[in-house]
Parts: structure tokens; C-alpha cells; sequence
């Protein structure tokens, strides 16, 4: 056997910021997410991973470019034709006035990145209480829904981990999911929203809901603020959940949420909606 | 709320962030070319790309907001979304496609290098990629172009895992230090590409004790 095995390759840069810029570059060719002791060095030595993964994904994308630049193949007609048809069932997301850009999510923060876990066996739908009534009764009145809806965005670096979360945001709330009776709750429901109002900052852990396709349906988060109208919740962005997966969804909802009462998870068509189609899936209150 | 007229002289995926409605039809017909063949490359099957390029859409309309054109361009912002979710897809499936032929991969390498129609910027990827090592060439270019994971490039190439892994890490390092140094990166990047030598050196040490390893692993 070589010497120079896959422990040696592990230990070959001693110095952390060597070391979190060779995991970074695997990331950047293979995928995956960084772990949280990776982050936790980051913030130790001060380095910015998410600009570390965006510069070697930068440098893989040139290459991918320059590799197929010369040979272009157009997509079948059918194909093109239907990404055309899928323009008019997205809303594109609108862009804050005086919001700075940001380039792009890390992928260690994307929700796709997380091991897989089966799903737990078929359970009773529990009941919801007059908060969650209340909720659908807005919701079912057909009411607008968002219509200030933020820029998709999560914070620069993410922990996915409950825990870890709750660490670093000691003022934030957390309740545990209610499935309804739609037929998207396919297993145990199980889980929480954790929420914290003062960075508006979020984490949702989610249990029991069926994978879905991204091109037909997404999930959709809506907060609902005790300082805001009831009608007009606070949209925290759409999301997949995927097969064999626990779902963990970072969460920034860049409309203040002063004062969280009851968030609510309805399934939407692709890209989310303004208006609510109010089909309502899960609930998470006090 | 009054909607605001949208900018003409905006580029198309900012044009999609603002809202403007004929922007997603006008990035499909700019982008798609770009988006079907890497696709093609990734993934395992025509069926499977045509699904691959509707959630690379759909992502890229989400993204739109977060693109900076101070920090690449549209087309680069659109390789890095199609690769994200290529890669996510094939990690979900388990499934990569097939291990290619080093010598076809190579070969293909050589043929494309400074045509006339790649941009300014990819041109100076291929230079950079062509002062790698020809083992780090071969290693990016199964990972990039093809889509392999690190144990079916070891499966192709014979090199052991360990190497495999050390090859890609070094190989994509110094083609980001070439491009920081080119202008081709932000410019804060190339501080911090600068900055990375200090964990090189040690691999540059152990680079020789490698080589002559897998030389004698290999014999």
C-alpha cells in the first residue's frame, strides 16, 4: 500500500487555514457541506469559509465553461418549450429596495447537503388548537399573503444543527411541528421551528413530509407575527424536502419578526407564491 | 405599490431578480446551451437531464438576487448554480455516469485549448489548468468535466484515494491563486489566495516523497 493513503492526504495540511481551504476545494468539485467543527475553526482563525467555497466554485465554473464553450448543445425542443411553459408558473423573486446583493449561498448551508435518515413509520395526524384554526381560517378566506415578499437569502454562515443553533441565539424560540390532514404528511411529524426575533434568523427541523419535486410544487414558510396583521404573514422563503431526508432549512426572513406566534409550512407551486394557494401542511406554535 | 419600470440596460439575471417579466424566457434562450451540456455531462441519462435543467432554472431564477456582476459573470453565476444542483442531484441518486477514458478526456482537453470562441476569462482557466501537473489535469478533468467522485477517479486512474484527493486539492489551489493573480477572482480573493501558501508548503515538501510513493506503489 502507498504510504501516502487517504489518512496522510487528511493530515497533510496541519495549518487550519491550509486545511480549510483543501476541504473547501473538495466541496467545490464533489459537494457536500462543511462540518460544524469546520465552522467553528473558521470562526476561530477568522476566515471566511462561504468566500473560500465561492472562489474555488468560481475557479470549477471557468473550467466547466472553458470545457464545454466550444461545443454548445442546444437542449431538445421539447425541453426548451417546457422551461418556457415553467416561466409562467414562477414568481421571480423581487429584490428589496437598498438590499446589497449577495453572490451566492455556500453550499455547506444548502438543506440538499444533509445525510440521509428513513423516514418514521405512519402515525395518527394530531389535532391543531384554535391558534392553528385561526391561522387556516385566514389563510382559507383567501386572503393576500406576503405581498412585501423579501429576496431569497440565508445568512453567510449557517449552522444547520439544532443545538448549535440555539447556542448561538439565545433569545430564540422553538415549537414543535403539527402535521394537518393534508396528504403531503406522510410520516411521524417531528421536528421544530426555531426562530430568533432579534437577528431574524431561523432553522427549520422537519420530520414527515413527502419529498416533493421541485418542478411541480415546493414548500413554503410563512411567519406570522403577533405585531403584523394576521393576513399578511411574513414569507420565510420556499424549500424541497427529499427522499430518505431529514429536512434542516436555514431561514432569514428579511422582513422584521418581532414578536413570532405561528409558523405555518404550505405547499405552493414552484418557486413559491404571493398569494397563498392555502394549502396548509404543517404548523408550529407555542 | 407601483411597480418600477425595469431597466433596459440591466443584465438578464438582474432583470429576473427585479421581476421583469420577459427576463426568465430571455435567460433560457441565453443560457440554455450552457446549462443542457453541462448537464449532459453530469448526469446519466438524456431523461435525467432534461429534469436536471428545469430545477437548475428554477434555482437560477431564486438566485438571481445574489448575483454580483463585481464578482463574476452571468455566465460563470450560471455555471456555478447548473454545478451546484448537478452535483446535488448526483450525490441524492448515488448514481455518476460512467467512468470515461482518461486518453478521450485528455485528448478532448487539447483540442479546445484558446479557440477563438471562449471569453477572456475561461481562456485563462484552460492556461491555468495546463501548468498543473499532468496528474492533477487528469484529476480535475474526470471530476469536472465528467462528474466523477473521488473513489471512481481512484477506480479509473489507479491512484490511491489518498492521492486522488491530494491531486484535486492542490491542483484547484493553484488554479485559484493563478486566476486571484490574473484579476480573474475579486479582488479580496487574492489576498486571501495569497494567504494559502503556508499550508502548501508542507504539502510541496511531501510532494517529492510522494511521487516517487506512487512510483514505487504502482512498479
Amino acid at each position: 500500500m502507498s504510504a501516502f493513503d487517504e489518512s496522510n492526504a487528511e493530515h497533510e495540511y496541519e495549518a487550519p487555514r491550509a486545511r480549510l481551504a483543501a476541504f473547501a476545494a473538495d466541496r467545490a468539485l464533489f459537494g457536500g457541506s462543511a462540518t460544524i467543527e469546520e465552522l467553528d475553526l473558521a470562526d476561530e482563525i477568522d476566515l471566511d469559509l462561504a468566500a473560500e467555497e465561492q472562489a474555488f466554485e468560481q475557479c470549477v465554473a471557468l473550467l466547466a465553461e472553458a470545457s464545454v464553450g466550444t461545443n454548445l448543445e442546444q437542449p431538445p425542443s421539447a425541453v426548451e418549450a417546457r422551461l418556457h411553459a415553467l416561466c409562467n408558473a414562477i414568481h421571480p423573486p423581487a429584490r428589496l429596495d437598498g438590499a446589497d446583493p449577495q453572490f451566492v449561498r455556500p453550499q455547506s448551508i444548502q438543506p440538499q447537503s444533509i445525510r440521509p435518515q428513513p423516514l418514521r413509520p405512519q402515525p395518527l395526524r394530531p389535532r391543531f388548537d384554535w391558534l392553528a384554526a385561526a391561522a387556516c381560517t385566514a389563510l382559507g378566506a383567501g386572503v393576500t399573503f406576503a405581498l412585501l415578499r423579501p429576496r431569497d437569502g440565508t445568512p453567510s454562515t449557517f449552522n444547520v444543527d439544532p443545538a448549535a443553533f440555539l447556542r448561538t441565539h439565545p433569545s430564540a424560540v422553538h415549537w414543535p411541528w403539527t402535521g394537518t390532514q393534508d396528504n403531503r404528511v406522510v410520516g411521524t411529524v417531528a421536528g421544530e421551528a426555531y426562530f430568533d426575533p432579534t437577528t431574524n434568523e431561523g432553522l427549520l427541523v422537519i420530520e414527515g413530509l413527502a419529498p416533493n419535486d421541485p418542478a411541480r410544487e415546493q414548500y413554503q414558510l410563512w411567519i406570522f407575527d403577533a405585531e403584523r396583521d394576521e393576513r399578511y404573514p411574513v414569507d420565510g422563503g420556499v424549500f424541497n424536502v427529499e427522499p430518505g431526508t431529514p429536512t434542516r432549512v436555514p431561514v432569514l426572513a428579511k422582513l422584521p419578526v418581532s414578536s413570532p406566534k405561528l409558523f405555518a409550512v404550505t405547499v405552493e407551486n414552484p418557486g413559491g407564491a404571493v398569494v397563498s394557494e392555502r394549502r396548509i401542511a404543517l404548523i408550529a406554535k407555542p | 405599490m407601483p411597480e418600477e419600470p425595469h431597466n433596459p440596460e440591466a443584465s438578464i439575471l438582474e432583470r429576473v431578480a427585479a421581476g421583469d417579466p420577459g427576463a426568465p424566457s430571455e435567460c433560457i434562450t441565453r443560457f440554455s446551451g450552457l446549462v443542457w451540456s453541462l448537464a449532459r455531462r453530469l448526469c446519466s441519462s438524456a431523461s435525467d437531464a432534461e429534469d436536471a435543467v428545469q430545477e437548475i432554472f428554477i434555482d437560477l431564477w431564486k438566485s438571481a438576487p445574489r448575483f454580483d456582476s463585481s464578482i463574476a459573470s452571468e455566465t460563470t453565476f450560471v455555471a456555478m448554480i447548473a454545478r451546484r444542483r448537478l452535483i446535488d442531484r448526483g450525490r441524492r441518486k448515488m448514481r455518476r455516469p460512467e467512468v470515461p477514458q482518461i486518453a478521450e478526456t485528455v485528448a478532448d482537453r487539447a483540442e479546445r485549448v484558446d479557440r477563438p470562441e471562449l471569453g477572456e476569462q475561461q481562456k485563462l482557466a484552460q492556461r491555468a489548468f495546463a501548468q498543473l501537473r499532468p496528474e492533477q489535469q487528469q484529476v480535475l478533468q474526470l471530476a469536472i468535466h465528467h462528474g466523477c467522485s473521488h473513489e471512481q477517479i481512484a477506480t479509473a486512474t489507479g491512484m490511491p484515494l489518498g492521492t486522488v484527493k491530494t491531486h484535486a486539492r492542490r491542483g484547484l489551489i493553484k488554479i485559484r491563486q493563478i486566476l486571484a493573480e490574473q484579476g480573474v477572482l475579486s479582488p479580496e480573493d487574492l489576498a486571501r489566495a495569497t494567504a494559502l501558501p503556508e499550508g502548501s508548503l508542507r504539502a510541496a515538501q511531501s510532494e517529492e516523497t510522494e511521487a516517487r510513493n506512487t512510483r514505487g506503489g504502482r512498479s
